[in-house]
């Protein structure tokens, strides 16, 4: 006991000493408060602290040791955990392995400065789980979702839902399917005037897909089908039907539309040969050129329009 | 049909001849730019203005001299600044110290064919002015109101580059003008027979000493026509025939510039006007006495596209108004008409007809709208 005051003693003045010499006291530490003692000097062989486990009440470090004579002098650091009553012997260990109940006490008492029962600890909660496969396999488990997502939209969009009859009805008419009924209304003559004009950019539309003058500028393609072969006159015949007073040409309205009978995508309009019929007023006959006459446009008209100027 | 007021039905090969001789005046010193020069006549008979753009040098002040020239028309020359006055074109009234009395001194709008040279270059309110002097053909000065020459026609150029220091024109000013065309350079043979013709230039006396020959000193000064044949031809372009088909091509295409989803603003009625003008004008320069969808073709780019707008999020796309336009065009006819409406029955169709036909008797050259 007397042994234990001395090293207290010495651990209170700092200076290295002998722990045998000096009259032992007690040191008083707060939990988890670490404390550091320099120069304690421990007869025998090389101390070094025991390994801890989770119940270990105090943790203690050799910072430092070197040789004193036959014995050691120390540099520790330490805390408490637990309060009560601690030798730091009890938590060192020879490096040998030899015995060290030769040690003298060295008794530290560790208190706590709360009331008892005033801290309760927390509950043990169960941790995150680690990840699964890391980073890169996070990145290929997006990628798949996105692709698995990608393909439902795909999958789900409303043109593939919808029936095969529910798409021919939702399909916009082709060219062609557009074409014949306005070429039938022409032979027939029941063309309003809207739809003349929309029949005249069908058939330059059509020639122009046809002649695959698309890429053209629409009065470049124009100029170019005008000077086709097959195009050019028929495109003239219509703009003499659609365009010129009436004292003007003369149209073969069925030979005129012959050529579009049989569209892409389309059947033969029904019940119409070539020249066959020649319904509103338009004659059979040759054609006369377009172009200027002298004083033959007064009193033109045609049918579906008046007068000329 | 409605009535003509005039005595004489209009002379169309008198009007072709005529055409014909003043492009091949122009074309004995302006090499090439025949779309120009067709442009140019289609304004001059329609009574409209045009906006030539494109870069210096491509002879737009020779071919507007030169047509001046070949037509016997009054020409002056004005080059817009950043600090030109609304007076320093249309005149004002200054004080005669002699007589001390204020006497009118008119500008140089008082002339047949004004070429205002780099129209974008003049402040805002230059350009409000001659503008307005376009449309109402007349002008105020002092109170007194002047009645420009007729014809008059106004080739207004500007450049597209250099756009530093410019105010550039709004479309509500572009829209009055009836067409905006845009120059190309020459083609490599064109560019040869100017060079030619260039290199072939001498030397021209004047007083003791002399200077070389520009190609403004080549210009024949005998007219090709007179003013009489202006007229004539005026009078044979409100007589050109404009079938109801044609004008629902109109009506489809300004229509659908309305409503294409890049275009936040589209073709006016003014637009529609201006393009069937124009597409009367162009054939008869091109022998015919009725309208077809070769003229809406040819002619939609130099009358629509000046007066279109297109939205931020299509400039962003980098799309342009000559390529919505053109897709517009191809699209005619290879989608439905948007118009969805037709014409109305005869007497319906009479009635449009009347409203195609220009009243004349004399207002032949009285104030455009376009």
């Amino acid at each position: 006991m007397l042994l234990a005051h001395l090293i207290v003693l010495a651990l209170a003045t700092g200076p290295a000493q002998d722990a045998a010499a000096e009259p032992q006291e007690v040191l008083s530490l707060s939990v988890g408060v670490p404390h550091f003692t320099k120069e304690l000097v421990l007869p025998g062989s090389l101390l070094e602290a025991t390994p801890t486990t989770i119940e270990t009440p105090l943790i203690l470090r050799v910072d430092s040791a070197s040789p004193h004579g036959t014995a050691f002098r120390y540099d520790l650091e330490f805390y408490g955990l637990d309060p009560g009553d601690y030798d730091l012997t009890d938590f060192m260990r020879r490096v040998n392995g030899s015995d060290t109940s030769d040690l003298p006490a060295v008794p530290v008492r560790v208190a706590s400065i709360l009331l008892p029962g005033q801290i309760k600890p927390n509950p043990v909660r169960n941790g995150p789980l680690p990840t699964m496969g890391g980073y890169r396999t996070t990145l290929w488990a997006l990628a798949v979702a996105w692709l698995l997502g990608a393909l439902l939209l795909w999958r789900g969009r409303p043109g593939r839902a919808a029936s095969g009859d529910q798409l021919e009805s939702q399909r916009a008419p082709t060219l062609g399917e557009r074409l014949l009924p306005q070429v039938e209304a022409a032979r027939a003559g029941t063309l309003t005037g809207a739809e003349r004009a929309e029949l005249e950019l069908m058939l330059i539309a059509f020639w122009r897909q046809r002649l695959e003058l698309g890429e053209l500028p629409a009065a470049r393609a124009l100029e170019q089908l005008k000077a086709h072969a097959e195009a050019g006159p028929l495109l003239r015949q219509l703009e003499l039907w659609l365009h010129s007073p009436n004292a003007a040409p003369e149209v073969d309205l069925g030979e005129l539309l012959a050529p579009y009978g049989s569209q892409p995508g389309g059947s033969q309009p029904g019940g119409s040969q070539p020249g066959g019929s020649q319904p509103g007023g338009i004659r059979s006959g040759g054609i006369q050129p377009g172009g200027i006459r002298s004083g033959g446009i007064q009193s033109a008209s045609s049918p579906g329009e008046a007068p000329g100027p | 049909m409605m009535e003509r007021g005039t005595d004489a039905a209009p002379d169309f090969d008198n009007s072709a001849h005529f055409v014909q001789a003043v492009r091949e005046r122009i074309a004995t010193v302006v090499v090439g730019q025949d779309i120009v020069v067709e442009r140019l006549l289609i304004a001059l008979f329609t009574g409209g203005h045009i906006l030539l753009q494109g870069v210096p040098g491509i002879a737009k002040t020779l071919l507007a001299s030169t047509l001046a020239k070949a037509m016997e028309l009054d020409f002056a020359r004005v080059q817009f600044t950043i600090d030109l006055l609304p007076a320093d074109i249309l005149g004002s009234e200054i004080l005669d110290q002699r007589t001390n009395e204020f006497r009118t001194n008119r500008g140089p709008i008082f002339t047949n064919l004004l070429l205002a040279d780099e129209i974008n270059r003049a402040a805002p309110k230059v350009q409000g002015a001659l503008l307005e002097a376009m449309q109402e053909r007349k002008v105020t000065i002092a109170g007194e109101a002047l009645t420009l020459p007729a014809p008059f026609l106004v080739i207004a150029t500007q450049n597209p580059v250099e756009q530093a220091g410019t105010f550039e024109l709004p479309e509500a000013q572009l829209d009055r003008f009836m067409l905006l065309h845009r120059l190309d350079y020459p083609t490599p043979d064109e560019e040869r027979e100017i060079l030619k013709r260039n290199a072939a230039l001498g030397l021209q006396r004047q007083g003791a000493g002399a200077l070389v020959q520009t190609e403004f000193d080549v210009i024949d000064e005998t007219p090709a026509g007179s003013a009489e044949d202006i007229i004539q031809a005026m009078q044979a372009v409100l007589s050109v025939h404009v079938s109801d088909t044609f004008v629902e091509h109109v009506v489809e295409l300004v229509n659908r510039t309305r409503n294409h989803p890049a275009i936040e603003l589209g073709g006016s009625p003014r637009a529609g006007i201006s393009l069937i003008k124009a597409s009367r004008a162009r054939a008869l320069i091109h022998g015919r006495d009725f309208v077809t969808p070769e003229d809406l073709f040819a002619l939609a780019e130099d009358a629509i596209l000046h007066r279109l707008r297109l939205r931020y999020e299509a400039l962003a796309d980098g799309l342009t108004t000559q390529l919505v336009l053109q897709e517009l065009l191809a699209d005619m006819g290879a989608s439905p008409s948007t118009t969805g409406r037709a014409l109305p029955e005869a007497g319906g169709e009479e009635d449009a007809r009347d409203a195609m036909d220009t009243p004349q008797n004399g207002a032949i050259l009285a104030s455009d709208a376009v």
